[in-house]
């Protein structure tokens, strides 16, 4: 189970993350919706541990106990597995390289290959060269080799991606992640259609406004935009 | 730093013939005189002969070792030289000259080591090269020197018309200092392209750049560095002129900052002496990215395997237009771990 407390985070004396509360249960699928620089990425990168934010108040936990000194891998370790919108490239290092990090042989690994269709991918130079839906399914992929993942932190799987990727991502996602506890974010909501969720929030200026059942907040978001948040939000003040 | 058996070994196995190693000052041992190659002691009263009309640089040694490989027209053939050192503070001094004769394909493979109880040898060498019209000599070249070793090669190079002069150089183990500065130049159509991959150790005093002269016209010339710097001082003074009509130069060189100390020095000279030359240079410098680092990190690796598999992908990327064989070797001594 993953917890939230109180997190606040600043970047140069700004908030970009305030007093944000979240409890995800293990086995738990969870939407995260958000305008574009709401913070959702941020909040992702801070579970992780990553660009070494300042974190002024509040804590992470994974089954009770904090990871906030945790480093990006051993944060890894304790079962979180995160895709970050954006795959990074780096040059001259193949997909087969990163398979040989976990002395992984193909045949092992074969099904989720020809599932997910990256063959061509495996000595290409890593998310070099790929459209949208690509690099999903290559960071899909590198997430399967890593062993006791229990909560999946997926990062706009649905942007950039056409219909028929999302398709081939959803049912894999079905597939893989059953047991798993899952955090989406999405502004585009596409990926809702394929992959059922149970919970939902909405995220606004770095602070978390609301909660409730996915589809109908999806669809309020849908009728009147974050506009319709914003103002719900002031309302409820 | 291997030993030599495993350096032979490794080096023997990729069924190249004949195989020539200069110990020390000590005279080659094996001459070859077949039709299609001949290798000869540079002292051989025959080198002169074969020789004449060659314009070569002055052998200023007064004892020396080296060769003269000269392969004929039209052959192809793969030949493996090593330079070895055997005694400490020793200075060894390299006379060859290698020709390769009109339509003629001649790879040469040489790994340079020094025994593991050798300290501060000086390796110097005067080397010219001939490729002749329409030829090809790939010169693959592989340090092994000692930490405390001391290379002083001196290299000039001629391409006839239309022939082909490629040096893939790579210098991974720790060596005190080198000083390389191969002159290359080129008639019309002829092309050269110097590859080098070169790890800077702490307390190394590295001097590798080029010159090449686009003498005739639709000429090309390329310099490509690739730099991995543990703290050493690498300097790269890499010069290309453009003389010839429509000829074509482009300097390039990548560095990648492990290291908190030393420093990397790329001096780019680009001078087109014709109005109708392309020319062009990139350079980049700087440590490798905190992005990379984290993205492998988020995939469970540790920052230290991060950091290896960057490396290691920025050498499969320096190295990826070099022969197989070549990027073999490379692959055999990153994985001895000299340095990870």
């Amino acid at each position: 189970m993953i917890t939230i407390k109180n997190l606040t985070v600043e970047v140069e004396g700004k908030k970009i993350l305030e007093d944000i509360n979240l409890k995800i249960k293990n086995g738990e699928k969870a939407v995260l919706f958000g305008p574009n620089g709401c913070g959702k990425s941020t909040l992702f990168r801070v579970i992780m541990g990553m660009n070494s934010y300042n974190i002024v108040k509040g804590d992470i936990l994974i089954d009770g106990k904090s990871i906030l000194k945790k480093t990006i891998n051993q944060r890894v370790d304790l079962g979180i597995g995160y895709i970050a919108q954006k795959g990074v490239s780096i040059k001259g290092v193949k997909l087969e390289d990163l398979m040989e990090q976990y002395e992984i042989e193909y045949d092992d690994v074969k099904k989720k290959i020809d599932s997910l269709g990256i063959e061509e991918f495996l000595d290409r130079d890593i998310n070099y060269n790929l459209s949208g839906g690509e690099t999903k399914r290559l960071e899909l992929f590198t997430l399967s080799l890593l062993k006791n993942i229990s909560t999946y932190l997926l990062d706009e799987l649905d942007s950039g991606v056409d219909l028929e990727n999302i398709d081939r991502i959803s049912k894999y996602l079905k597939n893989t992640s059953k047991k798993k506890s899952l955090i989406i974010t999405t502004h585009t909501g596409s990926i809702l259609k394929e992959f059922k969720m149970d919970s939902a929030y909405v995220m606004l200026n770095g602070k978390i406004v609301c909660e409730g059942n996915p589809i109908e907040i999806w669809e309020c978001i849908k009728s009147g935009g974050y506009e319709k948040c914003v103002n719900c939000d002031r309302r409820k003040k | 730093m291997m030993q030599l058996e495993d350096f032979l070994e490794n080096y023997s196995n990729v069924g190249m013939n004949p195989y020539i190693v200069l110990n020390d000052n000590a005279p080659l041992l094996m001459e070859t005189t077949e039709k299609d190659v001949q290798i000869l002691n540079i002292k051989n009263k025959l080198v002169e002969k074969y020789l004449k009309g060659f314009k070569l640089q002055e052998n200023t040694f007064k004892d020396y070792t080296g060769y003269l490989i000269l392969l004929a027209k039209g052959s192809h053939s793969s030949i493996q030289t090593c330079f070895l050192t055997s005694k400490s503070g020793f200075e060894q001094n390299v006379r060859n000259v290698i020709v390769v004769e009109e339509d003629a394909n001649l790879d040469i493979f040489t790994g340079c080591l020094s025994n593991d109880h050798v300290k501060s040898n000086t390796h110097n060498a005067i080397t010219d090269l001939f490729v002749g019209k329409n030829a090809t000599l790939t010169f693959n070249m592989i340090h092994s020197w000692g930490k405390t070793s001391k290379v002083f090669p001196k290299t000039v190079v001629h391409v006839e018309e239309g022939g082909t002069f490629t040096s893939n150089y790579v210098v991974w183990d720790k060596v005190e200092e080198i000083r390389s500065n191969p002159k290359i130049t080129l008639d019309r159509g002829a092309k050269a392209v110097i590859q080098s991959l070169i790890c800077s150790h702490s307390g190394s005093k590295l001097d590798i750049g080029g010159k090449i002269s686009l003498l005739g016209s639709g000429s090309s010339g390329e310099i490509l560095s690739n730099v991995v710097s543990q703290g050493g001082k690498y300097k790269s003074m890499s010069e290309i002129v453009g003389k010839g009509e429509n000829s074509r130069g482009h300097i390039e060189c990548d560095a990648v900052l492990l290291s908190k100390s030393g420093s990397v020095e790329v001096v780019p000279v680009l001078k087109a002496k014709n109005s109708t030359v392309q020319m062009s240079h990139e350079a980049s410098i700087g440590k490798i990215s905190k992005e990379e680092i984290e993205y492998l990190q988020s995939k469970g690796l540790d920052e230290k395997k991060a950091q290896d598999l960057i490396v290691k992908g920025f050498v499969n990327n320096s190295v990826k237009k070099m022969p197989e064989s070549v990027i073999e070797k490379i692959e055999e001594m990153l994985s001895h771990g000299s340095m990870f």
